[in-house]
């Protein structure tokens, strides 16, 4: 799909699937074309070209349908905030012809943990409550697929606690959820796959975990020694030191090898033949962080 | 339909959940009462036409607050952002202008009836029957009441299309005001011209309203399209 706002382009050619029972995060900077795919794929929003498919649905020939089968949640939680929980919640699901909407406002307060408050006006919750409550409206019709645009933002440690348990029970349910974010901690936590856009264009997808792990493994060593001598003994040793740092008379190397069985006993046998005594020998693990950044330069440069 | 109706529901609660604006809405009731039973002089051909020209302010002056009352409301949907809730729903742009328009044009035409019977009632009490129902019999009374809802929706289906484009609350507020004002200054001219015109011309004039009508209606309806509404949040 792509999407232009006059000459802007917000998104371009942008293609990727989120299956039922998978969590997919949309990764990207601010302005990458996140909120922009979320709300061509909820039907808010038709692509200026290509189309994006919701359960069987083309946005483009049914966006109406398509609409009845999403929800959707934005980093602020949009309620009409003089009304009661209760009569927010029985509005959307009448706007969504939810069959028997009391039972399922219990069913779902129940859910969040907003029983208590059925009867509160909206305006009277915290931030938290009220990002639930949002997420509520757009549970409240049952969506096959779910879209939450930065769910998190501004929702402190515990309640984003809660909320990643709730997406990950949301899953269990076998529901497409899409996740634009650019809270790589959260995205590296709870999603199977990653796509990342920037610039409106989708730059890398994968696995998380592979996406985490993309690239030469990784090693660290602490060690104790001239380092002149043992930087000698590695390059004779066919190993290319990446970074080296010195303090307190301990020396830390770094360096990359796509056979490490074979090169990392080269490398030990090197530094001890050259003298120096080794403290510890660690695999580096990449964080989706690094793997994000690196990503991003890489489709920049 | 029943989207449409459950959309002018919430939103006249809304409107009307703020104790202001009940006030004002009480106030512009209480208003042509209060005018026309401090106006007792003039003669009895000049308190006629007090009667009158306050029967007609006991029409119109409702109307006006709650236009104005649903000017801001439109443009504070989009400055809370509750609009995308909305849009990702599945109901059809023409299912949220005529919620929007019912929204304005129910409570505005309540409130001219209340008025206008409020106003029968309290000038009868103060002129006598008899002068009260010879001015304003029952053809007159219903063509108050007409005229009060013929003006809310002219009125406020340009007033949605202001509050489409613009950003705030205060905005929409002050520049609904003007279009209220601008219509006020043409019911007038219209109305002093009418007595003059032709019946053909009277009739072009009605189609020419209406034509404006459907205009703004239309305009409104391309401004409330989720593209551009959401291309504005």
């Amino acid at each position: 799909m792509t999407r232009r706002f006059g000459s802007f382009t917000a998104l371009s050619r942008a293609s990727f699937v989120v299956r039922s029972g998978e969590i997919v995060a949309l990764l990207g900077p601010n302005g990458a074309g996140k909120t922009t795919a979320s709300r061509i794929i909820a039907g808010i929003l038709a692509p200026t070209e290509g189309d994006a498919v919701v359960d069987g649905l083309s946005v483009r020939e049914d966006a109406h349908r398509v609409r009845a089968r999403c929800g959707l949640v934005t980093d602020s939680p949009s309620l009409y905030e003089r009304m009661s929980l209760r009569s927010y919640l029985w509005y959307f699901a009448r706007l969504y012809d939810v069959p028997s909407p009391a039972a399922r406002i219990a069913q779902l307060v129940e859910l969040m943990g907003l029983t208590a408050v059925l009867d509160r006006k909206l305006a009277a919750f915290s931030r938290g409550m009220k990002q639930k409550a949002a997420i509520a409206r757009a549970l409240v019709h049952e969506p096959p697929v779910l879209l939450l645009d930065e769910p998190a933002t501004a929702l402190d440690p515990e309640m984003t606690q809660t909320l990643r348990e709730l997406i990950v029970s949301l899953r269990a349910q076998h529901r497409a959820i899409l996740l634009c974010t650019h809270d790589l901690d959260e995205a590296q936590r709870i999603s199977d796959r990653v796509v990342i856009v920037d610039r409106g264009r989708i730059v890398r997808e994968g696995a998380t975990e592979e996406l985490r792990s993309a690239g030469l493994p990784s090693f660290r060593s602490e060690l104790i020694g001239d380092e002149a001598a043992i930087r000698v003994a590695l390059r004779a040793a066919g190993v290319t030191v990446d970074g080296a740092s010195a303090s307190n008379g301990h020396l830390e190397l770094r360096w990359t090898t796509d056979d490490p069985a074979e090169n990392n006993t080269r490398a030990l046998r090197a530094i001890l033949d050259a003298g120096a005594r080794v403290i510890s020998v660690n695999a580096e693990t990449r964080s989706l962080e690094d793997a994000y950044l690196a990503i991003i330069r890489e489709s920049r440069q | 339909m029943r989207k449409a109706l459950l959309l002018a529901r919430r939103e006249i609660i809304e409107q009307y959940s703020d104790r202001g604006a009940l006030l004002r809405a009480l106030f512009f009731v209480a208003l042509p009462i209060g005018l026309v039973l401090l106006n007792r002089g003039g003669g009895s051909r000049g308190l006629d036409a007090i009667i009158l020209l306050s029967a007609l302010e006991a029409a119109l002056l409702p109307t006006a607050t709650a236009i104005n009352t649903a000017a801001g409301s439109f443009a504070a949907e989009k400055e809370a952002q509750t609009l995308v809730p909305l849009l990702a729903a599945p109901i059809r742009d023409i299912d949220i202008v005529a919620g929007k328009l019912m929204a304005v044009l129910l409570p505005a035409a309540a409130l001219s009836a209340v008025s206008l019977v409020a106003f029968d009632i309290a000038a009868s009490m103060a002129f006598g029957q008899a002068r009260v129902s010879r001015l304003l019999d029952a053809t007159t009374m219903y063509g108050l009441f007409a005229l009060a809802v013929f003006f809310t929706m002219t009125v406020g289906a340009w007033v949605m299309v202001v509050s489409a484009r613009v950003g705030s609350q205060r905005t929409a507020q002050q520049i609904a005001g003007f279009v209220l004002g601008g219509m006020i200054v043409a019911l007038s001219t219209i109305g002093s011209l009418l007595q003059n015109l032709p019946a053909e011309l009277v009739i072009g004039v009605v189609v020419a309203v209406l034509a404006s009508d459907l205009g703004a209606l239309e305009l409104a309806r391309r401004f409330w399209d989720r593209e551009e509404a959401v291309a504005r949040l």
